[in-house]
């Protein structure tokens, strides 16, 4: 195999470019999307009187289209910033992160009755703003997908084996179907409309991308109405950078 | 107050403009589209030989050919010019350049505002600050002359 080492850094060259691609992509584009947004809303509270009952719906569609694509690029801009920011790696206590995150969510969802059932959880080597946005994203998705019906039970525990961490966080939503398990890690990938659940179907690519540079895996157990299992693993000592 | 907006972008020297109208002082605003215009309006070179001397300075960090931080640098190293406050505002919020302001001696770094509200607000805040709170060189020897027997 004498050329493969060439091939590997092409590759290398080829993912680097790329990263440095998504980022312009989603921060240059953010200022034109802006503008549209701005001076429409400009325009409408100007000059509204100037537009008929139709012409105001267009208005709030462009305005709504407008700022869905600037989230659809704040989105692409948090993924990208994964390739582009190296890891920094220090000791962090898993209790404390979900303790922030729980508190975080807790007040942004106006949640009064949701529980968190935490079992001791370890201290691991990793990045401590990465895992803070996993721990985010997870719970963040089993507050949003919550079962109206039923009180907000958030559950998350750990098993700890010889060379990783097995993380859990389930809780009793709405569920996903089989055929959908891996869609959701797929960045914009949604399963609902934006006026049923809101949110641009970042969070879960955003949680795959950071449990794959930490050397582990991350999957969902779930079935409609059955609440979902998140699992990932995390190497126990820091794994090799991806 | 005289405003120098250094600022390529149409649609942002617009923003910036609409939102300090809604100002309590009168605010005037000379907007340069890219830095070296900046900078013949700062020296008073050729047809801006009138160009007042602004109070505080409105600088965008990425415009076309020359950069926000060169020009930066070239205003806190003349001594004619280094003392006017320079307002970095851009939407990056990236480490280097904030640092790399501040290294360059920038008064304030400011973040554009995502709302045309917030843009408001933020000129309001920056009237209430720089131009109400904060003395100013000039404002020192104008008070001075008025106490001082």
């Amino acid at each position: 195999m004498k050329d493969a080492a060439p091939v590997v850094i092409a590759e290398l060259a080829l993912a680097e470019e790329f990263s440095d691609f998504a980022y312009s992509v989603s921060h240059d584009l953010w200022g034109p999307a802006q503008a549209v947004v701005a001076f429409t809303r400009l325009l409408k509270s100007e000059q509204s009187g100037a537009f008929s009952e139709d012409g105001q719906l267009y208005f709030s569609l462009i305005v709504d289209n407008g700022r869905k694509l600037q989230e659809m690029l704040d989105g692409l801009l948090l993924y990208s910033r994964l390739n582009t920011i190296a890891r920094s790696i220090c000791e962090i206590d898993c209790n404390a992160v979900l303790a922030r995150c729980w508190t975080q969510l807790e007040s942004e969802n106006k949640l009064l009755n949701a529980a968190l059932d935490a079992a001791d959880l370890p201290r691991i080597r990793a990045d401590p703003a990465r895992i803070s946005q996993l721990f985010y994203h997870l719970i963040d998705n089993a507050l949003k997908f919550r079962d109206p019906e039923k009180p907000v039970l958030v559950g998350v525990s750990v098993t700890t084996g010889q060379k990783e961490f097995l993380f859990t966080v389930r809780d009793d939503g709405i569920g996903i179907e089989q055929e959908f398990h891996d869609d959701i890690f797929r960045i914009f990938r949604k399963l609902h409309a934006d006026e049923e659940y809101p949110g641009r179907g970042v969070g879960l690519a955003l949680a795959r991308k950071i449990v794959t540079q930490h050397g582990g895996r991350i999957w969902v157990k779930s079935a409609p109405s059955q609440g979902s299992m998140f699992q990932f693993t995390l190497p126990v000592i820091a794994g090799s950078d991806v | 107050m005289e405003i120098l907006l250094v600022e390529d972008n149409r649609g942002d020297v617009i923003l910036v403009r609409k939102a300090f109208e809604a100002t309590r002082q009168a605010t005037r605003i000379t907007v340069a589209r890219n830095g070296h215009k900046a900078m013949q309006i700062l020296h008073r070179e050729g047809e801006y030989a009138n160009a007042a001397v602004p109070d505080i300075i409105l600088l965008d960090l990425n415009l076309p050919k020359r950069s926000g931080i060169s020009v930066l640098e070239e205003i806190k190293a003349d001594p004619a010019l280094r003392r006017i406050p320079v307002l970095i505002l851009t939407s990056s919020r990236a480490e280097k350049d904030i640092i790399g302001s501040y290294d360059r001696h920038a008064n304030a770094y400011v973040v554009k505002a995502r709302e045309f509200e917030t843009l408001q607000d933020m000129a309001k805040k920056i009237e209430e600050f720089w131009f109400s709170q904060v003395l100013l060189p000039g404002a020192i020897e104008a008070k001075n002359d008025g106490v001082e027997p």
